[in-house]
């Protein structure tokens, strides 16, 4: 796929051009959105306005990386989208089971974030457990290590996407790296032999 | 183990895993690597958690975000003449901004410009006023000296009813005194008081005299109502002088002010109804 030709050709107007660079970016965009979001739903609309909003302004587009751009502007409409979350937190006043009943003799809505011993345990997935521990990063340090460890890009392309020096994005993967492994420590159960925190020195 | 390693061998720890370290950092941290095995963990705990992160699996999107023409909202094209308007209306804003500010500074520099001319005419004594073309209060001394038998300034037989007319300072001489530029037709029309002795009357007088240009009975004479007239016309004359500048200047900025605005409010107006419709 000739990147360039089809930027160039979409802001003269081409939407075909433009169609064909979503369907071969919007994998990423949305795994990104769902990693910052944590939610299905909401990353798809993220999604969704990111290209809306790629089209509108693909005229301000001056080259380089067009997923680092991409990336970008998913990662501010998922931060405001984060921001709308906690300016107005919605709570359901009666909350609904999977069976559309309303559950009230075990109120989980009432239960501490926090993960207990049990429900650490119950958490049998290994995802589950790598995406709480990307829920308690802050959102910048969240939003940088997604780019360079989970979508592959290099430092360059992280600090365009998000219009940061290098060194921030070397600072915040750094000391996003550590704050994960500290929290994958909670989930040690979880992990496969191979990949036991801090264990190897001891076996 | 995590506070023995400060913070900026953390962060050369995971550029040593994207392998972004220059290789004298990286050569100096092999080093360290070897000789301190609580910095050996850490990056291998590094390492571990790095490659969890890689081993989630990717979220394919649940549908395809392609774009169609009708699904676009629609775009509100631009009016044409949009950048001539907002520079109108940015110039029409400046221009009353101006306008406001220095109408009273242009204002008090034409006063200060011609500030003797407002002076000299406040100085301009009453007597010399339009408005004041009624003879001054006249005083008259009826006799001259004092009468030899002793006899007083009443009336009577014996006393010679030779008369003087003193002329009586008016009340405005002491201002037409200080003001320069009416020294020469005011000294005309407020005649200096004669003195007692020079304007003793003649012997055998009996009419009372009149000497010099002292008015009689408080009317002037015909010739110095003219020269009060003539100077009062010249004062009358001076005041349209002071005004003339700030009008020709105003009215130009005004009306470029009112088109400016008529200019906006079009503006205005078509990008109403260009929204709108």
């Amino acid at each position: 796929m000739d990147e360039i030709a089809l930027v160039k050709s979409a802001q003269k107007g081409d939407l075909d051009s433009f169609n064909r660079l979503v369907l071969f970016y919007q994998d990423a965009v949305f795994n990104l959105a769902c990693r910052i979001l944590s939610d299905d739903s909401l990353a798809s609309d993220a999604a969704q306005s990111t290209f809306i909003s790629a089209y509108r302004n693909l005229s301000q587009f001056r080259g380089g990386s067009f997923k680092a751009w991409l990336m970008r502007m998913v990662s501010n409409k998922c931060l405001d989208e984060l921001r709308r979350q906690k300016r107005h937190p919605q709570v359901d006043l009666e909350p609904m089971d999977s069976n559309h009943e309303e559950a009230l003799e075990t109120p989980s809505w009432l239960k501490d974030d926090a993960p207990s011993p049990e429900s650490v345990i119950e958490m049998k997935e290994l995802q589950i457990g790598i995406q709480h521990c990307l829920d308690t990063l802050p959102d910048d340090f969240k939003i940088v290590v997604l780019l360079v460890d989970v979508e592959g890009m290099d430092y360059g392309e992280a600090a365009q996407s998000i219009q940061k020096p290098l060194g921030t994005v070397k600072s915040r993967l750094a000391r996003a790296r550590t704050k994960l492994q500290d929290c994958l420590r909670g989930f040690r159960e979880l992990l496969p032999a191979g990949f036991r925190l801090g264990e190897e020195e001891g076996l | 183990m995590n506070r023995q390693i400060s913070p900026l061998e953390w962060q050369n720890l995971s550029d040593y895993l994207d392998n972004c370290l220059s290789p004298e950092a990286q050569k100096k941290l092999d080093t360290d690597l070897l000789t301190r095995p609580e910095l050996k963990q850490a990056l291998q705990d590094l390492r571990l958690s790095r490659t969890l992160l890689k081993s989630l699996p990717r979220r394919r999107a649940p549908k395809n975000f392609t774009l169609s023409a009708a699904a676009l909202p629609r775009r509100i094209p631009a009016f044409p003449y949009a950048q001539a308007f907002g520079l109108a209306s940015a110039l029409c804003l400046f221009m009353l901004l101006f306008s406001y500010l220095t109408q009273p500074v242009l204002t008090l520099g034409l006063l200060q410009a011609n500030g003797p001319a407002p002076l000299s005419k406040a100085a301009v004594p009453m007597a010399e006023r339009p408005g004041s073309a009624e003879p001054t209060p006249q005083v008259f001394t009826w006799g001259g000296a004092s009468p030899a038998d002793g006899s007083g300034f009443g009336g009577g037989a014996k006393t010679d009813n030779s008369a003087q007319a003193q002329v009586p300072i008016p009340p405005s001489a002491p201002a037409a005194a200080l003001a320069p530029t009416s020294s020469g037709p005011a000294d005309k029309t407020s005649p200096a008081p004669v003195p007692m002795a020079a304007a003793a009357p003649p012997e055998g007088a009996n009419a009372p005299a009149v000497e010099g240009s002292g008015p009689i009975l408080g009317i002037k004479p015909t010739a110095e109502q003219g020269l009060e007239t003539g100077h009062s016309g010249t004062s009358l004359k001076q005041t349209p002088d002071v005004t003339t500048p700030a009008t020709s200047v105003f009215p130009l900025v005004q009306s470029l002010l009112v088109g400016l605005a008529v200019l906006f409010a079009l503006s205005a107006l078509v990008s109403w109804f260009k929204y709108y419709k």
